[in-house]
């Protein structure tokens, strides 16, 4: 084999992942001097993601080829929806989770963090049809953040993510009239049933490094959480009662309430009536 | 069919899996977007673009399925007509900077790579899609697309870039001809 091609191969592999230990050094050092190897790795990589975007295109073709007749939510369904509702004791509840980033340097960044989601194994037992009737809810799943470098010498706080929650409250009452297969899995999201119609716009920001260490405050709708929220994943979960919305959170498998009118900053408070924990566990399980 | 059989149907690379699921779920999904202040078109292309995501975490074997398919899905869409509404945000307060025109110009460059990957032979575009979007191993692809082995898949994977690298480069000479 030629050096142009053992070349080539061996930027093949530092893209394909391939290089380790010395050889990988190596390389790396190289490149940081080498322009042509610079160069060569970096028309690779658009090569790499010409690959990628043919695909993706093909598949995007692949779908929109498909005809969506008859498949979505049905209005046969909506009485389960509304009995679901019932049982929640609520008009409808949004679910906002928030999750770790995943530690993996190959992941692209545009890929939500579907794989966080914890959700308990004894779900996936759970796919049988009849019990994919879901009470009244709509889960918004937040975005990992983009971890940046802390910049310490500006604040001693450090806000590392702030998230728009837009709770989707569709109304069932207008829901199309399409049919839907009887093991059609009833949407565990966005199910409103009745009068509210308008977007919480909750916003929580996550403040860590502070003098406060678990603590909360909600301003003008929004949510901030005082503490090392980063540790674990925690989920805020929105219960949409007559005219308002109570708020309470799920850290570390404890749950919290969240008073909306404080404005200072206050101690999250530990939730200890155990009816109230065990209606939030079932909506917490329903969901994930 | 459940849940969990399309499920691994579609692990196992059969896109007539994911079409089920992308035509069950569609008028949930697109609803999401279309409640939150997006158009139809928006909704749709939000959805098809976390499908695709779905698709290329089922099939690289990374993704352990503990929720619903839906509620899985519906994450994915959440999260990508977010930050598209941020992007949207962005664009109203920032001029468009010289940063979209030099990304405009790398679009082409990759819209170029794209068509010369659709002039490859069926098996070179198999092999480099399935290597570098599906994620699958040089195993799985040896056995896929019947190779002897890994080794054989890995020479041939090899050999098809090298193809495409050298139409890429005959098709980058035409174009700068033409311009």
């Amino acid at each position: 084999m030629s050096d142009k091609n053992t070349y080539i191969e061996q930027v093949g592999a530092y893209l394909d992942g391939d290089l380790t230990g010395g050889e990988l050094n190596l390389f790396e050092s190289e490149l940081a001097s080498n322009k042509s190897l610079a160069q060569e790795v970096s028309s690779q990589k658009e090569l790499i993601e010409g690959i990628k975007s043919y695909r993706k295109s093909e598949l995007i073709a692949r779908l929109d080829n498909l005809s969506i007749g008859s498949a979505g939510i049905i209005t046969s369904s909506l009485t389960k929806f509304i009995g679901g509702a019932v049982i929640l004791g609520g008009i409808g509840f949004g679910l906002y989770q928030w999750m770790m980033p995943v530690q993996k340097t190959t992941e692209n960044i545009e890929t939500p963090i579907e794989e966080q989601i914890e959700v308990p194994k004894e779900e996936i037992s759970q796919m049988e049809p009849d019990e994919q009737i879901k009470p009244a809810k709509s889960i918004d799943v937040a975005e990992v953040p983009s971890q940046k470098p802390s910049t310490s010498n500006e604040k001693q706080k450090e806000v590392i993510e702030k998230q728009v929650v837009i709770p989707v409250v569709p109304n069932p009452e207008v829901e199309d009239d399409n049919e839907v297969e009887d093991d059609l899995e009833i949407p565990d999201t966005n199910i409103g049933t009745t009068d509210i119609t308008e977007k919480s716009g909750m916003e929580v920001d996550i403040v860590i490094g502070s003098n406060y260490s678990f603590h909360y405050k909600v301003v003008r709708g929004n949510l901030t959480l005082y503490g090392n929220f980063n540790e674990e994943p925690y989920q805020i979960i929105e219960i949409n009662v007559e005219k308002e919305k109570q708020w309470y959170l799920y850290f570390k498998e404890i749950y919290y309430s969240i008073d909306k009118s404080v404005d200072e900053i206050t101690p999250l408070r530990r939730i200890s009536n155990e009816s109230l924990i065990h209606e939030l566990e079932k909506v917490k399980n329903k969901n994930f | 069919m459940n849940e969990k059989e399309i499920f691994d149907r579609i692990c196992s690379g059969d896109e007539g899996a994911l079409d089920l699921v992308y035509t069950k779920y569609y008028r949930m999904m697109t609803k999401l977007v279309i409640s939150n202040s997006g158009t139809e078109q928006e909704a749709k292309d939000i959805y098809q673009e976390a499908v695709v995501v779905f698709w290329q975490k089922a099939i690289s074997g990374n993704l352990v399925m503990t929720s619903k398919m839906s509620t899985y899905i519906y994450s994915i869409c959440f999260n990508l007509w977010r930050k598209e509404l941020e992007r949207k945000k962005r664009l109203t307060h920032e001029a468009k900077d010289s940063s979209e025109f030099q990304d405009h110009d790398r679009q082409e460059r990759i819209k170029i790579i794209g068509q010369c990957v659709n002039d490859l032979d069926d098996t070179c575009r198999k092999v480099l899609t399935y290597f570098y979007f599906d994620g699958m191993s040089m195993t799985e692809i040896a056995e896929r697309l019947g190779f002897a082995n890994t080794n054989t898949a890995k020479t041939k994977k090899y050999k098809c870039k090298q193809k495409l690298d050298a139409l890429v480069k005959r098709r980058y000479s035409a174009q700068d001809f033409l311009d």
